[in-house]
């Protein structure tokens, strides 16, 4: 697992690779959440490179994503992959959470 | 026909081993990324619930677990002697619900049973067996 973040318009991007599973996810939460740059903050996640995702991952994003919320910031997720994006929509959460099929569709959405 | 067993110790750092050994069975096979990332995640939530969940001792105990690929098609077996416990009796989770109301309990379950075709269970003497296709 790789995680790497980039600022952009006051937008922090942040790029996850691997997998997120049972193992590494409580560990991706934390990371994210240090890197969202300050309270309110708005965070985009570009999925491109990660392989896959199991309930934890999913988990990890919707703590991510109520905690933003709370704090008045938002999250914007792109680029899943065949196998993330049947996971998302298996379990709902294209409707919950906001997904763009690239960075710049995602970016001008803030 | 290509056939994997694998057998895991009932420690949730033994999932990893688990996947990578199914890793080097998907590279052996030359098979698509894709059932490479769908075996990864079925192997997580099942083995994740089992170990978590499925004992109520703390004793040392084995998950004996069986992929098969034949004319295309994946089966997947695990067998474990933990709990009497079904998977797939339990009800969908609410996958409609808004971000603030959403529970998240159930749906690594749910997620298994919609990556694959047919899922099923059956108790076996003292064993839980999970057949997936």
């Amino acid at each position: 697992m790789n995680i790497t973040a980039r600022e952009e318009n006051g937008i922090t991007i942040i790029e996850i690779s691997g997998k997120m599973d049972t193992a590494i996810s409580p560990a991706v939460h934390e990371k994210l959440v240090a890197l969202r740059s300050e309270d309110g903050s708005n965070v985009l996640l570009n999925l491109s490179r990660l392989d896959y995702m199991s309930s934890a991952g999913l988990r990890a994003l919707l703590a991510l994503a109520k905690q933003l919320e709370k704090e008045g910031g938002a999250l914007r997720i792109c680029n899943l992959n065949k196998v993330v994006q049947e996971v998302f929509e298996i379990a709902g959460f294209n409707s919950i959470l906001k997904v763009f099929p690239s960075e710049s569709e995602a970016l001008a959405s803030f | 026909m290509q056939k994997l067993e694998i057998r895991v110790e009932n420690r949730l750092s033994e999932i990893e081993v688990a996947t990578e050994k199914f890793c080097e069975f998907v590279k052996k096979y030359d098979l698509p990324d894709e059932v490479q990332s769908k075996v990864s995640i079925i192997l997580d939530e099942l083995l994740t619930n089992t170990i978590s969940y499925g004992y109520d001792n703390e004793e040392e105990h084995f998950i004996e677990l069986h992929i098969e690929i034949q004319e295309d098609r994946l089966f997947i077996t695990l067998a474990d002697d933990g709990t009497l416990f079904n998977p797939f009796q339990h009800a969908a989770p609410d996958t409609e619900a808004a971000v603030d109301e959403r529970e998240i309990g159930g749906l690594g379950i749910h997620i298994v049973r919609n990556l694959m075709q047919k899922v099923g269970y059956k108790r076996s003497g003292n064993r839980n067996v999970v057949t997936l296709t």
